[in-house]
């Protein structure tokens, strides 16, 4: 902790210590004290914490929580004036402290304020009242005070101004992250749909054969005006072929099957001799390795005699349905 | 989860304060040559049998039920400001501290009844002192927000467990796995 933070608790243990110990007295010191100097009685009534004495005394005692709040206070003091482990709890015995003080020493505030609201209206005429809300309540309201201030003193406040700049700062360096991450995949990602919207354009699948050998030259000699240009609207054009990429169908004639290398193949069929179709065009038969040479035999079902058990309905072909 | 359940409990705690203070605290009835009753609440002593008294002594009542309110009201912005990254820390703090002001002032009141029903133990109690239910509902109100107080503190976190080691085969998810339906 900075010196100053050091300094702010130690005057926080003080002025816990000094709370306790006031509020102590006003546990010990009188609350309230009236004589009455009535036609044919003379009386004093002393109030404490502890009960009260002289005529009429029946006061309740009111110096367990006091007392509890007073020794709370005393504990934190002493745990929060050296920085150790036990230190946070020091902390929240003083917020303890400070706050049964307060709602004691009120409702004690209140119980003696009434007593002596009732006192006045039972003056008879002729008689004489003198009443002294004493010592004891001002060092309850006093020790309260001083040790709210303690508790407060020894919290650990966030120091808003460093953190403020902090923040800032790190948010500018994620803006500059962002920006240059921007800038740096703009003219990839236009090249990368380009050949999606070349696709697209085919309606009818034997074109769509053709878009498919025609994706296999360089685009940029076909469509010149689907070169990525560094425009401002790179952003909305992007943003198109996005949408264009979701509403687009998954077609496909040639499957790319990736094999895992202990994954079962049983499930995973051969093309059939009628597939493609023939309206597709000529068939390729590189398209049937599967699975490539690299692989090895896989099973019973690439000897040739079991791959012309397999008869499928040509029209409509596995994966198809 | 836990910040949720001590923000529940701090807003029910405060809500039983409120309702604790309106509800009688306790009764005293008192033996005299006409029959009395008067039930006392944190605010006014109500009369239920005999005679509306004429002397401000029963007319004019401990207040209790100011600090009890105040307490309700704390403990209601601690909640609203617990989220806040400016003051969520002073909310914090009064989480902390407003459940045992109200401690401290339904300790009070409970003190008061303790010395009302001493009188019950006398051979021919004059007055008859027994709780009320607000008296409960006070109490009830103190453990929930200070459970709730304690809830919603930011405690260090415990040592994390150790990863534990992953079992079985190692899986691939393949960026275009849609494709295989095509095929198989």
């Amino acid at each position: 902790m900075n010196p100053a933070g050091m300094n702010r608790r130690l005057i926080g243990a003080v002025a816990l210590a000094v709370g306790a110990v006031a509020t102590a007295g006003g546990v010990l010191l009188p609350l309230y004290q009236e004589t009455r100097t009535f036609p044919g009685q003379n009386s004093t009534l002393v109030v404490t914490a502890f009960g009260s004495t002289g005529t009429g005394a029946s006061t309740p005692g009111f110096g367990v929580p006091l007392v509890l709040a007073a020794l709370l206070m005393l504990v934190a003091a002493a745990l929060v004036f050296r920085e150790t482990p036990s230190t946070p709890l020091g902390r929240m015995t003083a917020i303890a402290g400070a706050a049964v003080l307060l709602g004691a020493a009120w409702s004690v505030y209140l119980f003696v304020t009434n007593l002596s609201a009732i006192a006045i209206v039972s003056v008879p005429p002729g008689g004489q009242l003198v009443q002294t809300l004493d010592l004891g309540l001002m060092m309850l309201g006093g020790g309260w005070v001083v040790g709210t201030l303690g508790a407060v003193l020894v919290q650990e406040l966030p120091e808003a101004d460093t953190s403020r700049e902090e923040w800032r700062e790190r948010a500018e360096r994620v803006r500059e992250t962002v920006r240059t991450s921007e800038r740096a995949r703009v003219p990839e990602r236009a090249e990368s749909v380009v050949p999606d919207r070349a696709r697209e354009e085919i309606p009818v699948p034997q074109e769509a054969r053709a878009a498919e050998r025609t994706r296999k030259t360089p685009p940029a000699t076909e469509t010149p005006w689907e070169q990525p240009k560094p425009s401002p609207s790179g952003g909305k054009r992007r943003r198109r072929h996005a949408l264009r990429e979701s509403d687009e169908e998954p077609e496909n004639d040639e499957a790319i099957i990736y094999q895992l290398p202990d994954v079962a193949v049983d499930d995973v069929a051969t093309p059939p001799l009628g597939y493609p179709a023939a309206e597709f065009g000529p068939p390729e038969p590189e398209s049937y390795g599967f699975p490539p040479e690299e692989f090895g035999p896989q099973g019973p079902e690439d000897e040739p005699e079991a791959t012309t058990r397999v008869t499928l309905d040509p029209v409509d072909p596995p994966g198809r349905s | 989860m836990r910040q949720r359940l001590g923000v529940f409990s701090l807003l029910a705690g405060a809500v039983l304060a409120l309702v604790g203070s309106l509800l009688p605290v306790y009764r005293q009835a008192y033996r005299l040559a006409e029959q009395l009753e008067l039930e006392v609440t944190a605010w006014n002593v109500r009369t239920i049998t005999g005679p509306r008294p004429e002397s401000d002594e029963f007319r004019s009542s401990v207040q209790y039920g100011v600090p009890l309110a105040a307490t309700a009201a704390l403990l209601v912005l601690a909640v609203l400001f617990l989220r806040s990254r400016r003051f969520g820390a002073v909310a914090r703090f009064l989480a902390a501290g407003v459940p045992l002001m109200l401690v401290g002032a339904v300790w009070v009141v409970l003190q008061v009844y303790l010395r009302l029903a001493e009188g019950n133990r006398r051979v021919d109690p004059i007055t008859l002192t027994t709780p009320g239910l607000g008296l409960w509902v006070l109490a009830v109100a103190c453990v929930l927000a200070v459970a709730g107080g304690v809830l919603v503190q930011h405690w260090p976190a415990p040592e994390p467990a150790p990863e534990p080691e992953p079992e079985g085969a190692v899986v691939h998810r393949l960026p275009d796995a849609e494709d295989h339906e095509q095929v198989s």
